[in-house]
Formats: structure tokens, C-alpha cells, sequence
């Protein structure tokens, strides 16, 4: 027979399981794929008004990923990029419907290409007003900005890594598509070191190329 | 009486809510079991401290009560006085913690309900049940049971009645078996109930950002939406409680129609904001907004039940409707409720703000009104434009 204490402190002892089963397992998950889903939702918004970037967005999700995992970033770091790679474009809900689907991109004046980039200013207020998503407004505001190289101008921002990560795919992974893949590696390589970071340049190569070898 | 009594504008609250905690101090204190010892008085203290634990970490204490397990204990060992003032200092404490701001109606009217649980939990001892851990896992039961009931909050309500009632009948077992010190041993699941509560707080706080992110997409891309997405969200959430849905069903109706128009993210502004009438491709376009709205929000898990009513937020009951046709009985409710409030506001949107589309020139909401009442049964349910009357004069009262 049971002492009554045992059996209600047994039962303290249950709840107490239970409730931090839920707090420490069940709940983190719930958030995690919750906000998953909510960047999700996000890039399926802009696939719908854009339907020619219809892909576009897994492809530079995976290129990033490998990219990341070739330079070093942990997984907490991979899946950071990841959403700032899902969450880059959310900002093309500002630009003219019909400058991205009536027009071609190579027939676009000066004024509307410089529409369409600030497409990378607008996601980066969106996500600052998202206090959940905040810190991947500057990556996001920056992942189309030129490369430039720690310590060349004193009072230039660097781009996080993440950007440069996500200007390096997000541009290769657009020319391949449009250009093809020969066009879209050699306008990487003419750009390491100006447009883009050369060490991440030289990975995507690597990888575009199958030559990519041990991370 | 419980639901005037409890309804958050009612003054009477203020009057009658300490005349039922006087009588019920004078009638039960008499009542109470023990005088409190060293191994009970510990109830009274810990249903004191858990609410400073919830202020402490910011917690909304109105779903999850920590101290409810204590609370039931304590009035189930040493009766209603000791609950009563526990209850009372807990509060207290917790608005000094939140530095002074006590929440007056919602304290108050919580202190009610403790006032009224404790009184069925001492017709349940006259009726024979002494023991301690029975009448505390009623008292709880009963508490936040008649919380929930009356709030009209469906949303975890099971798991926060529940487990606190569990505990508290635990700890009335240790009281029973004369180990209340060893109830400090309670202080971890409610300590756990109080992270969990933060947790969801936290997730909730979430989904209002996406939610508002969203908008603010759409806002966006088409600027003129803003105002007309906020005005709908808020006539339709009066509607849905007019109509009888519980509080968090109406809720959820007011994020549904903040999103209605979410699918016009994908839809051509030049498009919509053509003065005149369009052509039947131009037409065509935009009846995708509904389905595009629905496909949008179907990639968030917790938003999937309301995809459904934005994608039929167009749907008529005479089958006229788009994208899909339906009838009045596929139509969901909620979805009938958004369409009314956005004709409504469509149709006189212009009227107070001057914030009117292109292609329309608005009416005045009598107007508009008399227009909705004579498309009822065909455009519109009969019931939801009955209720939207109701709560359109309820808005401007």
C-alpha cells in the first residue's frame, strides 16, 4: 500500500513532468514551426504577385545553406539565413505590379531598375516593425548591397555575412535562370572581390561548378 | 445574473461584488475547519506568493491562475476567510510587483467568482464531502471552469482548468494526510504553469506580428486598404459576438477580416484602382484575390480555418458568388460576416475618412444599410445583416 504522501507528492511529481515536457519540448517546436510557417507565408505573397520568381526562392535557400556550411556558420547561424533567405524579398510587395510582370528586367530604364532595388529597403522597415523578425531586417536590407571589404572605407557599413551570402546566391541563382548557368558563373567571377565577397564568391564557383570538394 | 454581473463595462460589479466578499467573510468564517498550524498556514502563504511569481515574469495571470492550486487548498484545509484574504494579498502583492497598476474590474470580478466557488464548495462539504483534496479539486474546477464558461474562451481552456485542479487536489492530499509542508513541493508545477503561460504569451504575441506583418504588406500594395481592412476587422468582431460566437471565435473573425483582402497583395493595383468599370479579364484578376488570400495564409499552421472563410468571403447565398459558387449552407459564418462588414464598409467607406475608392462613390450608411437589407437572402445572410444592424448601432452608441 501506497503512503498517501508518496502517492500525492507522485503526483506533483507527474504534473511536473508533464508541464515541462510541454514547456521545454512541445512548445519551443510549436513556436519554431510557427514562425516557419509565417516566413512561408511571406514568400508565397510574393510568389503570387511575381509568379516568374516562382522557385527562385527555394533554390537560394539551399544554395545558402550549402554556402553557409562550406564557411563555417553552426546550425543555429544556418537557420538564420535560411529565414533571411525565405524573407530577402518581402519587400517586392512595394514594386509596381507591372514593372515585374508586363516588363522584362533588361528593358527596365534606370528609374525602374532603381524601383525594383529598393525593394531590399522596404523588407528591411517591414521586418524592423516585426519584433520577432527584427534581426533579419539588416541582413535583408542589405542583400543586394556591393561588397565591401573590412577596413577599405572607415565610415562604409560591412554587410552582415548573411547578406553576403544571399547577394552571392540570390544574383547567381537570378542569372542562371535568366542568363544561363555559364553567364551567371562568369559574371560571379568577374564581380569577386567588387560586387561580392570573394571568399563566398569562391565557394558558390566551387559549387556551381561540382568542384566544391571537403567543407 | 452571473453574465451582467461579469460583463466588463458593468458598474453594478463595483457596488455589489464587496457586499457579496463582506457576507461571505461573516458567514463562513465561522466555518473554518482548523485553526491554521504550521503545516496549513503555508496554503494561505504560497496562494499569496504565486501571483507575484506571474507578475514577476509578465504574465497575463486571466487564463493561467498559478495560485488557483494553493487557492483550492487552502479554502478546502482552513476554509473561505483564509482564501479570501490569500486570494485578496496575492493581488495585491502582484500590482505592487507591476509597480501600482491593479486591474480593478478584471481583480474584482475574479474575486467574485472565487467568492461564488467558494460557496458551492461549502455546500459540498454540508452535503457530506470532507474530504480535502475533493473539495479542492472542485473549488478549482469550478473556478476556472466558471472562468472560461463565462468569458466565452474556448482556446486551452481544458489544460488550464485542469492541471491546476489537479495540483490542487494533490495538495489537498497532503493537507489530508497532515504533510502541508511538504506542498512546497506544488510550487514547481505551478512555477512551470507560469513559463508555459509566458510561452503561449509569447507565441500569441507572434502571431499578432505575422498577422500585422501581412497587413502591412498589403498595405503596401495597395495603400488605400489600411483603413478599410481596420474598420472591418472591428465591425465584424461585434457582429460575430452579436451573432453568439464565443469570444475567441470572434477574435479570430477579427484577424480573418484584418487578412479578407490579403490575396489583393497578388492582384494588379492599376487594376483595382481603375476608375470605371473593368472588363471580364480585369474582372477575372481580381476575383483571384479570394483564393490567392486563402493559398497565402494556408502556409500558417494556426491560420488554416481562417483561409477558408477568406477564400469564401465573396461566396453569395443564392449561389452568385465567387470563386467557387457555393450556397448558403457551405457558406462558413464567419465568411458571411466578413462579407457583410466589407460591403458596408466598401459602400460608405469613403463617407467619413475620404479614403473612397477610385470606381465608387460612397452612400451613406443608412444608404447602405437599406441597400444590404434589401440583397439579404440573396447577397447576404438575413441573420448576419440582422446582427450587423445591432452592432453597427452598438459602434456608434
Amino acid at each position: 500500500m501506497v503512503e498517501p504522501v508518496v502517492f500525492w507528492l507522485s503526483l506533483l511529481g507527474a504534473f511536473s513532468a508533464g508541464l515541462a515536457y510541454y514547456r521545454f519540448v512541445v512548445f519551443p517546436a510549436h513556436l519554431d514551426s510557427r514562425l516557419e510557417g509565417a516566413i512561408r507565408a511571406f514568400g508565397r505573397a510574393v510568389e503570387l504577385r511575381f509568379p516568374n520568381h516562382a522557385g527562385l526562392t527555394e533554390m537560394v535557400v539551399r544554395l545558402a545553406r550549402r554556402v553557409g556550411t562550406r564557411i563555417g556558420l553552426g546550425p543555429k547561424r544556418l537557420r538564420e539565413l535560411e529565414q533571411a533567405a525565405r524573407l530577402r524579398d518581402i519587400g517586392l510587395c512595394a514594386i509596381p505590379y507591372r514593372l515585374v510582370n508586363r516588363r522584362q528586367w533588361n528593358e527596365w530604364s534606370p528609374s525602374e531598375a532603381a524601383t525594383y532595388d529598393c525593394h531590399a529597403e522596404v523588407g528591411g522597415a517591414i521586418l524592423e516593425t516585426i519584433p520577432s523578425l527584427s534581426r533579419h531586417s539588416e541582413t535583408v536590407r542589405c542583400h543586394h548591397a556591393p561588397f565591401v571589404p573590412p577596413g577599405s572605407a572607415p565610415f562604409s557599413r560591412v554587410p552582415p555575412v548573411e547578406a553576403r551570402i544571399l547577394k552571392a546566391c540570390a544574383e547567381f541563382v537570378w542569372h542562371s535562370r535568366y542568363l544561363g548557368h555559364e553567364a551567371a558563373i562568369h559574371h560571379l567571377e568577374q564581380g569577386a572581390g567588387t560586387l561580392y565577397d570573394p571568399h563566398i564568391a569562391r565557394e558558390v564557383l566551387r559549387l556551381a561548378r561540382g568542384t566544391e570538394g571537403p567543407a | 445574473m452571473m453574465s451582467v454581473l461579469l460583463r466588463p463595462a458593468s458598474r453594478a460589479t463595483l457596488i455589489i461584488l464587496p457586499l457579496i466578499c463582506l457576507w461571505l467573510v461573516l458567514t463562513y468564517s465561522s466555518a473554518s475547519k482548523v485553526p491554521p498550524g504550521e503545516s496549513t498556514v503555508i496554503f494561505a502563504f504560497l496562494a499569496a506568493v504565486c501571483p507575484l511569481l506571474t507578475a514577476y515574469l509578465r504574465v497575463q495571470p486571466d487564463k493561467w491562475r498559478i495560485e488557483s492550486p494553493y487557492l483550492g487548498a487552502c479554502a478546502a484545509a482552513m476554509g473561505p476567510f483564509w482564501a479570501v484574504g490569500a486570494a485578496i494579498a496575492g493581488r495585491l502583492g502582484a500590482s505592487a510587483v507591476r509597480g501600482g497598476r491593479l486591474r480593478w474590474q478584471s481583480e474584482l470580478e475574479d474575486l467574485l467568482l472565487i467568492g461564488v466557488s467558494l460557496s458551492a464548495c461549502h455546500v459540498l462539504a454540508l452535503l457530506g464531502v470532507q474530504s480535502s483534496s475533493a473539495l479542492s479539486l472542485f473549488f478549482v474546477l469550478f473556478w476556472r471552469g466558471s472562468y472560461f464558461l463565462l468569458r466565452r474562451k474556448a482556446s486551452g481552456s481544458a489544460a488550464a482548468i485542469f492541471v491546476p485542479a489537479g495540483i490542487g487536489m494533490a495538495l489537498g492530499g497532503l493537507a489530508e494526510a497532515g504533510a502541508g509542508l511538504w506542498s512546497a513541493a506544488g510550487l514547481l508545477p505551478c512555477a512551470l504553469m507560469a513559463l508555459s503561460a509566458r510561452e503561449e504569451q509569447l507565441g500569441e504575441r507572434r502571431s499578432r506580428e505575422t498577422l500585422q506583418a501581412l497587413a502591412l504588406m498589403l498595405q503596401r500594395a495597395h495603400p488605400y486598404t489600411h483603413a478599410h481592412i481596420e474598420r472591418v476587422a472591428r465591425i465584424a468582431e461585434r457582429t460575430a459576438l452579436h451573432l453568439g460566437l464565443s469570444t475567441d471565435r470572434a477574435v479570430l473573425v477579427h484577424e480573418a477580416a484584418r487578412l479578407h483582402d490579403i490575396g489583393k497583395i497578388a492582384v494588379d493595383e492599376e487594376i483595382l484602382d481603375k476608375p470605371g468599370s473593368l472588363t471580364a479579364d480585369e474582372y477575372a484578376h481580381v476575383k483571384l484575390h479570394a483564393p490567392f488570400g486563402a493559398a497565402i495564409l494556408e502556409e500558417i499552421e494556426e491560420l488554416r480555418s481562417i483561409s477558408d472563410w477568406i477564400r469564401a468571403h465573396h461566396e453569395r447565398p443564392d449561389g452568385n458568388g465567387y470563386p467557387r459558387g457555393l450556397t448558403d449552407s457551405q457558406i462558413p459564418l464567419e465568411a458571411k460576416i466578413i462579407a457583410v462588414a466589407d460591403a458596408f464598409d466598401a459602400m460608405t467607406g469613403g463617407f467619413e475618412s475620404n479614403d473612397h475608392r477610385p470606381y465608387r462613390q460612397p452612400i451613406s450608411p443608412e444608404e447602405a444599410l437599406a441597400e444590404m437589407e434589401r440583397c439579404a437572402g440573396t447577397q447576404f445572410d438575413c441573420a448576419v445583416v440582422a446582427a450587423f444592424r445591432c452592432a453597427l448601432r452598438e459602434e456608434r452608441a
